[in-house]
């Protein structure tokens, strides 16, 4: 029988081999092969014996303590999620509003009053300013938080 | 049953926190020794195995099967780890730099032309991270390789001839180093 091949060798510590006894009987008589054997099996085993590595001993405390953190931000977050969400569900129905007088006023004829086109402006004006505050307060909220946490 | 599985049936159903700490108990040692295997620095693999429970935290919902919660948790530990070393591109670690590890493995006699498992763990940092990750699967977690092919996403032929290039590899440099040493002996 021919020396077996690295491959050969290699795949009888991976156990699919069909010929594992026919090789080891050809190992256990060929020194060449039993030496390059041996020096597989003395690799295999001390990659089997690797420990595992410890982590600080603050590891799990750390974690614990991002996981609290995150949970607070996450928190506010929702909080601000729903009330810029109301303000944009708000702003929409207006626009619908205003969307809908309009075209109830189409077969009639225009007359468009100064204080109302004033009142108007102001409500749009007031509505986008509130929206502009909300985001600045939600900006506000989560640059404080991270300079807190 | 498994100590773990009550511990994420918990977390699950109302978030506990005291649950997933005593998750974290379990398999700190696994998920850090393969971010440390991958990274090869302390504090950056600490840094990612705590990255990695926050996302199995988060994702816990996700996980269908329970039992297979090791490899899942090995497979978030993998991605992370392989993402880190790609985000800061590190470069291979020589392997007298590599204290850090070698501070952490205790002395072991070792038969025939290996001198200490410090050398081993020194030749496992120049390994590529797919296969310093495939070695510490096999060895260290006693996967089978269709596990890690599974885990990997990769086929199991691939799997085996990563094993067997990184076995040679590793033996290559075991071998270079006990040249070095005897050269310095004589």
């Amino acid at each position: 029988m021919q020396h077996l091949t690295k491959d050969q060798i290699n795949s009888l510590f991976l156990g699919s081999v069909e010929k594992q006894t026919e090789w080891m009987t050809h190992i256990h008589e060929c020194e060449t092969c039993r030496l390059e054997y041996e020096s597989e099996l003395a690799i295999h085993q001390h990659l089997s014996n690797l420990t595992h590595h410890q982590p600080s001993l603050r590891f799990t405390k750390n974690i614990i303590d991002l996981l609290e953190k995150s949970r607070k931000v996450g928190l506010a977050h929702r909080f601000w999620s729903r009330i810029i969400t109301s303000a944009i569900a708000v702003a929409t129905v207006q626009v619908f509003i205003m969307l809908g007088y309009l075209f109830s006023q189409l077969s009639q004829e225009l007359i468009i009053n100064g204080n109302e086109v004033h009142r108007i402006i102001g409500w749009n004006i007031t509505l986008i300013g509130t929206m502009i505050s909300f985001g600045l307060l939600y900006g506000f909220d989560k640059w404080l938080r991270r300079r807190l946490i | 049953m498994a100590e773990f599985l009550q511990y994420i049936s918990e977390v699950k159903k109302n978030g506990s926190t005291v649950a997933f700490h005593q998750l974290v108990k379990l398999f700190e040692y696994q998920v850090f020794t393969m971010c440390l295997r991958i990274i090869g620095n302390r504090e950056e693999a600490e840094e990612a195995a705590q990255d990695v429970f926050l996302k199995c935290y988060r994702n816990i919902d996700k996980l269908k099967d329970p039992e297979k919660f090791p490899q899942w948790l090995l497979k978030i530990a993998y991605s992370k780890s392989i993402d880190y070393v790609r985000r800061k591109k590190m470069q291979k670690v020589n392997i007298e730099d590599v204290k850090e590890i070698e501070g952490d493995v205790n002395e072991r006699s070792v038969p025939g032309n290996l001198n200490n498992s410090e050398v081993l763990e020194a030749a496992l940092t120049r390994l590529d991270p797919e296969n310093k990750a495939i070695i510490n699967l096999y060895y260290q977690e006693n996967m089978s390789v269709k596990e890690i092919a599974q885990l990997m996403e990769w086929t199991e032929s691939n799997v085996k001839i990563r094993l067997h290039r990184s076995r040679g590899e590793i033996r290559r440099m075991i071998e270079a180093k006990s040249d070095i040493k005897r050269e310095e002996e004589n």
